[in-house]
């Protein structure tokens, strides 16, 4: 009985409390507990307007059908999906009622059954009191010192946990705000990066920040889906399974990145691992290590610390990274440091994606519209100073057009406008490195020595890190602005006779890295394409194919092996899982034991009415397949009947 | 009827600040009464059943709803206020939240260099020590763990607290509704208890209705315990009921009109908390209920922190969303339960009005950028509580308000704030306040050490006020 209740606003609160306390095993139904029998100490304190609502609620509640009750809480437990102010009554439903049913339910029992049921133990006591129990202090995990590379492998290892368990959804959200940190923030990203290399602003925003961007809505829209798990085909003779791929994390990542894009190449590949559940040690390299940079817009789009760890040094902290074994490491750099990470890490079986150097050849047939290609030329040869792993560094020109496409290549170069920019109204910056100077200058001293003639920029001093735009004209085999990777603002002109001579001359490299076409027949262009010995194939375009991030990115021979970018790259960051999955039953499979004369001789019947090309053979398997699952269970119960011998 | 007693202040409120503010002035030999709406419990009677601890506790009956509902406020209704029913957490101010009051107030001593003095003697008078880690409950491993494994920084809570003797598996999560040892450092057995020795008159089960400035001193008149109404009077009146205790009471005795920004600028550390459902026990009932706080430079900068908490089981079922078997089911799962709560530092303020009955009303919202602030802070529980093995983590059903900030915020500009840099309310000479309704804004770290320092601050001033 209720003082503050009348009977049908107590008939109402047990009927609301049954539904929302129904009983479950040793916890009784709401109405059967009698804590009902409390309500009158709650109602007294409430404020009267929540009281009077309260009261109301509950007459209306007790002449409701049971199903509508349900309906009504369930309703008030969507109220986030509803508009207000629908949604602010239903919570007070909601806390209101409840609030009033599980504070009587779980708060008002006096024997304790309730709690007893839910094991809830909590109890303050002094000390020497027969209730004390005797609680063991636990000490804390002491902590050692290590050396770098060390912490932030079990940092990043660490982290691993919670990245894996979130959902590929869940993990795009991440790279979401990311992207939305890097669009606001590209100014500042620009200045850093023109600070360590010393590129235009526009080379800065249009490859490494439109880039990024670009590649992580790539990895918002499409990662998802690409990183879902598959069904894929089951063949008849594994009838009633079903076969999946599952694109699972890998675990810790080791990206180390290249000066040449230190912004592009270090998100991308981070990226690519964080959607695919990996976590990453991410060494930059020391000519551009954009220090603190990255640790901070990863902190922005709010990673977990642990995700990405970064680690600084030269090679020999990159050895040091990876001799902690990674259970991948993607390189980004030159071919003799891929081949030592790889020499490092072979006794250990470490896979390695290697995105290694590049000798990039750009072949124009006569048929083109000279202009164009002269234009794409001169951007492929000198984006980023030269200094690109795909920058065009041989240009085949086909002889009937050699000097028209030489002279309007000359003069688009002549009047390329180069500095280190603050405003982006710069064509071309410096060099980053100048290790990198001097090696520009030693083949470029080849070419004159064995010849060749410059036709822009020959007023160098050998020295500077504005190189200027470097056309060389006359240019042999054997110089090394037209064998070794320049990696500088470098133009060797070489011409061809026919579409052979062009892909023996584009072939003729160690490297393999991409190449582009240029040419009006396309039945041409695609058939040189695919002759070329390359990872990648712009036609009638110039680095295009990096500019998508749909396409994998990698090459062939000493440019590396393995791919990334794409659906294909990205599953390059995972492992990928094959699972077949079977029912639980009493059948014994018919390639289980036992083996014997009978089975071979209706596995033989099976496999030719499988394989053999005939018609109605679709019939033959079924009868052969009945026939061998029969015998196979009868000979499985058989051979247990036997004694073991 | 009425009472003819003059006294030097009269107290509205036995809360922290009241009871620090009272200590002081009757120290310095004023004579004080202190009057309280909730009742005089100690640690024989407090309530242990959870229905009769949070009716007899709190306003409302347990919480009072803000107008849209989205927010359950809790407010303590008890002699000894808060510090009979929270965590006796204690965090000073940091330079964020000073350099943010300053600009908000333009009053230039609330700095952390003017407040450390006073942080000094509030420990002097109360017994502050570091949570003992080593006995740690399971929660609080998941919470260390989990921070550990993301790479997110946290710390070992500071607690005004005396010997807890968690050795004898004593859960101070029992605490929530009294210490039933004495333990932690409430008001009735600390700074109140030397204030009532001091010859403080303390009226407890009084709620003040009334109060008004009559000639040279103050009116306060109320309903007592035995339904009477009963008015006291004064030279001076300190309000220390707390933001919603005395925005109410300003604007029930008409002092709208004459402060303009009365009721505003509320603000209450919105927390919501997660749950972390595992295959193994945790007992987070068990032990102290908390030993960590989230210490991260980054969850700070985005206005948000981490508490290692747990709650109840009336609590939990309301955290817990739906109902029926489904409900009841993961009820049973309490004991292998983690939870952990984001705070969030609210930027846009609420606002405190009065029914035509008198009850409080409450508007107060998330804007966009604290929604941002709980949805980051969301994302880090739920890295932290999977990291560390949660088979399922849920966000709980309802958000809660228990820092009740602001109202009578500190400020100089009479038109934007209430209270002055002299404590006392904008041209009301002898009507103080010190308690958290003088906030300035969110400072987005636990109020009671600030309150607490601030009284003793305040009080400083007012003794010398009334000698004068």
């Amino acid at each position: 009985m209720s003082a503050a209740l009348s009977s049908t606003q107590l008939a109402g609160l047990q009927k609301v409390g049954d539904v929302l306390i129904p009983g479950d095993g040793n916890l009784r139904s709401f109405s059967a507990s009698g804590c009902a029998a409390n309500v009158d100490v709650m109602l007294v304190h409430m404020n009267p307007e929540d009281r009077d609502g309260i009261q109301l609620l509950l007459g209306v509640l007790r002449f409701l059908p049971r199903f509508a009750v349900r309906g009504l809480f369930r309703l008030a437990g969507a109220q986030q999906k509803m508009p207000e102010p629908l949604a602010a009554v239903l919570r007070q439903i909601n806390i209101g009622v409840k609030g009033m049913v599980m504070t009587l339910y779980y708060g008002a029992e006096e024997g304790g059954a309730v709690q007893h049921a839910l094991g809830w133990d909590a109890q303050v006591v002094e000390p020497g009191s027969p209730q004390a129990r005797r609680v063991e202090p636990l000490p804390l995990p002491e902590a050692a010192e290590r050396p770098p590379a060390v912490l932030a492998f079990e940092r990043a290892r660490a982290g691993q946990r919670s990245l894996r368990a979130l959902s590929v959804r869940e993990r795009m959200r991440y790279l979401g705000a990311l992207r939305e940190v890097v669009l606001e923030r590209r100014e500042e990203i620009i200045d850093r990066i023109q600070q360590d290399t010393g590129k235009t602003r526009s080379d800065a925003l249009i490859s490494e920040i439109f880039g990024v961007l670009d590649n992580l809505a790539w990895l918002e829209k499409r990662g998802v889906k690409a990183l879902a798990e598959r069904k894929q085909h089951t063949p008849i003779a594994l009838m009633g399974k079903t076969s999946w791929t599952w694109y699972e994390p890998l675990g810790t990542i080791l990206v180390i990145a290249p000066w040449n894009y230190p912004f592009y190449q270090a998100v991308v590949p981070i990226a690519c691992a964080i959607a695919a559940g990996s976590t990453v040690v991410f060494k930059p390299s020391e000519w551009t290590p954009l220090r603190g940079l990255l640790e901070d817009l990863f902190a922005a789009a709010r990673f977990a610390p642990n995700w990405v760890q970064i680690v600084y040094g030269d090679g020999a902290v990159g050895a040091e990274l990876v001799a902690q074994r990674p259970d991948k490491i993607f390189f980004t750099g030159s071919t003799r440091t891929g081949k030592a990470i790889l020499a490092q890490v072979a006794p250990d079986l470490i896979p390695v994606e290697l995105e290694l150097g590049g000798k990039d050849a750009m072949i124009v047939f006569d048929d083109v519209d000279v202009e164009r290609a002269a234009a794409g030329c001169a951007w492929g040869a000198l984006t980023t100073t030269g200094q690109s792993c795909t920058s065009v560094e041989r240009v085949y020109v086909q002889r009937g057009i050699y000097e028209a496409f030489r002279s309007v290549l000359v003069d688009r170069v002549q009047r390329i406008k180069q500095e280190i920019d603050r405003n982006g109204d710069a064509d071309i910056g410096a060099m980053t490195a100048d290790f990198q100077v001097k090696i520009v200058a030693r083949h470029v001293a080849d070419a004159k020595e064995k010849g060749a003639s410059i036709l822009t920029g020959d007023a160098w001093d050998g020295q500077s890190k504005l190189i200027p735009p470097i056309v060389i004209d006359g240019v042999r085999d054997d110089m090394l602005v037209a064998r070794e990777e320049t990696f500088g603002p470098v133009i060797p002109l070489i011409p061809f006779d026919d579409e052979a001579e062009a892909i023996r001359l584009a072939n003729d490299s160690p490297y393999g890295l991409t190449a582009s076409v240029w040419s009006r027949d396309l039945q041409r262009a695609k058939r040189v394409g695919h002759a070329l010995e390359v990872g990648g194939v712009s036609i009638n375009n110039v680095m295009a194919t990096e500019a998508n991030p749909a396409l994998p990115f990698g090459g062939v021979k000493q440019s590396g092996y393995g791919r990334y970018k794409g659906e294909h790259g990205l599953h390059a960051f995972c492992n990928v899982k094959s699972v077949l999955i079977d029912k639980d039953a009493k059948k014994i499979e018919a390639n289980w034991y036992p083996y014997t004369e009978e089975k071979y001789r209706l596995f033989t019947a099976l496999t030719r009415s499988l394989f053999a090309a005939r018609r109605l053979s679709l019939i033959q398997f079924a009868l052969a397949g009945l026939r061998l699952e029969r015998y196979s269970n009868r000979a499985a119960r058989d051979r247990q009947k036997t004694p073991p011998s | 009827m009425s009472e003819s007693k003059f006294y030097d202040a009269v107290i509205v409120g036995a809360g922290v600040s009241g009871s620090f503010v009272a200590n002081e002035l009757v120290g310095a030999g004023l004579r004080c009464v202190m009057l309280e709406a909730g009742k005089d419990f100690d640690r024989h009677t407090y309530p242990r059943r959870e229905v009769d601890a949070n009716s007899v506790l709190y306003w409302g009956g347990g919480v009072e709803l803000t107008k849209d509902a989205a927010l359950a406020l809790i407010r303590p209704k008890a002699v000894g206020g808060g510090s009979i029913v929270n965590q006796a957490l204690l965090d000073r101010f940091d330079d964020l939240a000073f350099d943010s009051w300053r600009e908000q107030s333009g009053i230039p001593f609330l700095s952390r260099s003017d407040f450390d003095p006073w942080y000094d003697k509030v420990a002097e008078r109360i017994s502050i020590r570091k949570i003992p880690e080593e006995y740690r409950n399971g929660n609080a491993e998941v919470f260390r763990r989990g921070f550990e494994l993301n790479g997110y920084r946290c710390a070992p809570l500071v607690r005004a607290q005396g010997d807890c003797h968690f050795e004898c598996g004593n859960s101070c999560i029992v605490c929530l509704s009294g210490c039933p040892i004495d333990s932690k450092q409430s008001m009735p057995v600390t700074v109140l208890k030397s204030a009532r020795a001091n010859g403080l008159e303390l009226i407890s089960e009084f709620e003040v209705l009334r109060v008004e400035q009559r000639g040279d001193g103050v009116e306060v008149s109320g309903r007592a315990a035995d339904g009477s109404t009963v008015t006291y009077r004064g030279r001076a009146l300190i309000l220390a009921a707390g933001a919603i205790g005395n925005s109410r009471l300003l604007l029930l005795s008409g002092f709208a009109s004459r402060l303009p920004a009365l009721g505003q600028n509320f603000y209450t550390h919105p927390q919501y908390m997660s749950l972390g459902f595992y295959d193994q026990p945790i007992h987070a009932q068990r032990g102290p209920l908390q030993t960590y706080k989230s210490d991260d430079a980054g969850f700070r900068r985005n206005g948000f922190k981490l508490e290692n908490v747990f709650a109840p089981p009336v609590s939990v079922a309301m955290l817990v969303p739906g109902f029926g078997v489904a409900h009841m089911k993961r009820m049973r799962k309490i004991t292998h339960m983690a939870c952990i709560e984001v705070a969030v530092r609210d930027t846009n303020p609420g606002r405190i009005r009065v029914s035509s009955r008198g009850t409080p009303i409450v508007e107060k919202q998330l804007n966009d950028e604290d929604r941002r602030r709980r949805d980051l802070g969301q994302d880090a529980i739920r890295n932290i509580l999977l990291s560390t093995g949660a088979r399922e983590v849920i966000d709980g059903e309802i958000a809660i308000g228990l820092h009740l900030m602001g109202g009578c915020n500190l400020g100089t500009d009479p038109g934007r704030s209430v209270t002055s840099p002299e404590f006392h309310l904008h041209g009301l000479g002898n009507i103080y306040a010190a308690d958290s309704s003088v906030f300035p804004n969110a400072p987005g770290i636990n109020p009671s050490f600030t309150i607490m320092a601030m009284s003793l601050l305040a009080a400083d001033r007012i003794v010398r006020d009334l000698r004068a």
